[in-house]
């Protein structure tokens, strides 16, 4: 049965703000709404009010601050893609959204829509973990500023209170030496949901040897996360086949740790260290961007 | 009298658009999404409702000169957009250059994906000319055809393409 509710799009982000100080327990926020619309349909959620923030002008703006690029959260998938600025410092990030749904879902689907929902499999959190994203996120009286991996606490689990609303996602570019890849494994190219995916990135020193390696890997686990121990294990060696794979079998080791075994866990550990290894091919053997 | 039908709806709002080139004014329940308003209050049967999950593309419609799973937004989110369906093809009951090609090239079957993939085509085309075969099915990948006559459909597209009339970019609005 569908939820019955009333439908409010506020003109400003004061405006919104005020709207979620008084009503946000009972509201939802409709951004692009391809995962809220089947929720409300399905009454796996029953609002009082939809707060359609799709149009909020300081939600949909994308600028360079300094060092970091400030990303809102309205913007939609497909503007992002084909944005100069997006193109030229989160290559990694653009494959990742270029493998959301499809083209129709990725025209009305919203990057803050994507952290709101928090779906373990979500694309753009492997990448963004390795830009070490921070969201910001207002209510009407004050603002707070977390980590991607410390906002998503589980699967489709975060520590957005009912009358916050994110307004900007700050994306740190990574050193201009640096290449960087995402690979996903689904079970079709198209409008499929990530199994396990992963972002890399890193750079070769003075040298030869590996340095700031970062690796990301999602589908995995409940949360994003970054595989901090074999980014330093990889700090300062060689950029050799065996190495990667030792990489991969170490990532897929760390996660299982972390999970426990189940019932995919024979699938899942060749895989994970599968995919890691091809990243850090991509990265640091040609094929990355 | 039903008291229910007497009593006012509070939550009802009216959504003015432009419907493949129409000013178009209609009352709506919030809760409805755009397929269900465009099917069931306009009347527009093109609009197919397959999986409502926004997997299948049958229920593609071109909004703002994007395609869009109408089957996924709230019908309130038409509101003051410009919005294309497969109606707005035939012009006085002449098919249009891309429907012509898909009739030429065997590319409906049963004919149930056909309206949506249509559309899909229409927002590629209507932006580029020349599409090299990748980037047709790229396009159209978001549109599940269950008879599998991908083949046809994307050679009917190509066939578009090449036969496509000069002036078809009917006020595209890139934003």
């Amino acid at each position: 049965m569908t939820c019955k509710f009333k439908y409010i799009r506020p003109n400003s982000l004061f405006e919104c703000l005020d709207i979620l100080a008084e009503k946000g327990s009972e509201s939802s926020i409709l951004a692009g709404g391809t995962d809220l619309m089947i929720s409300l349909r399905n009454a796996e959620r029953n609002p009082k009010f939809v707060i359609d923030i799709s149009r909020l002008p300081e939600t949909r703006s994308l600028e360079q601050n300094g060092a970091t690029i400030k990303v809102g959260p309205t913007l939609t998938y497909s503007e992002l893609i084909n944005h100069g600025l997006i193109a030229k410092y989160f290559p990694a990030l653009i494959s990742a959204m270029s493998c959301v749904g499809s083209l129709q879902i990725r025209n009305v689907g919203t990057l803050g829509g994507n952290i709101a929902n928090s779906s373990p499999a979500a694309d753009s959190f492997p990448p963004m973990a390795i830009y070490d994203a921070e969201i910001m996120i207002q209510r009407s009286n004050s603002v707070r500023i977390e980590k991607l991996q410390k906002l998503i606490v589980g699967s489709y689990k975060n520590t957005l209170e009912p009358d916050e609303l994110i307004t900007s996602i700050i994306l740190k570019p990574l050193d201009s030496h640096c290449k960087q890849t995402y690979r996903r494994i689904g079970r079709r190219k198209s409008l499929s949901v990530a199994r396990i995916n992963a972002a890399v990135s890193g750079k070769l020193n003075d040298d030869g040897l590996l340095d700031d390696c970062r690796i990301s890997v999602g589908s995995v686990a409940p949360s994003p996360l970054r595989i901090r121990k074999v980014e330093e294990a990889l700090q300062g060696e060689r950029p050799e086949l065996k190495v990667f794979h030792e990489a991969g079998e170490m990532v897929a080791a760390q996660i299982i740790e972390l999970v426990g075994v189940r019932h995919s866990t024979e699938y899942k550990k060749p895989a994970i260290a599968g995919l890691v290894l091809e990243c850090l091919e991509d990265v640091f053997i040609g094929r990355g961007i | 009298m039903d008291p229910e039908n007497i009593q006012n709806k509070p939550e009802e709002i009216t959504i003015r658009f432009y419907l493949n080139g129409s000013e178009t004014t209609v009352t709506i329940n919030p809760w409805e999404t755009a397929s269900e308003v465009l099917r069931n209050r306009l009347d527009l049967k093109g609009i197919k409702i397959g999986c409502g999950i926004g997997e299948c593309g049958a229920c593609t419609i071109i909004l703002e000169g994007k395609t869009v799973n109408s089957c996924m937004i709230p019908a309130a989110q038409l509101d003051g957009r410009r919005v294309e369906t497969v109606e707005g093809l035939a012009k006085d009951g002449t098919l249009n250059y891309l429907q012509r090609a898909f009739r030429e090239k065997s590319a409906v079957q049963c004919g149930f994906c056909t309206p949506g993939t249509l559309m899909s085509a229409k927002a590629l085309l209507d932006k580029c000319d020349k599409p090299s075969r990748e980037q047709i099915v790229d396009a159209l990948s978001g549109n599940l055809c269950r008879c599998a006559g991908y083949v046809q459909i994307i050679e009917a597209v190509e066939e578009a393409a090449r036969k496509k009339p000069q002036g078809q970019q009917e006020e595209v609005i890139d934003r």
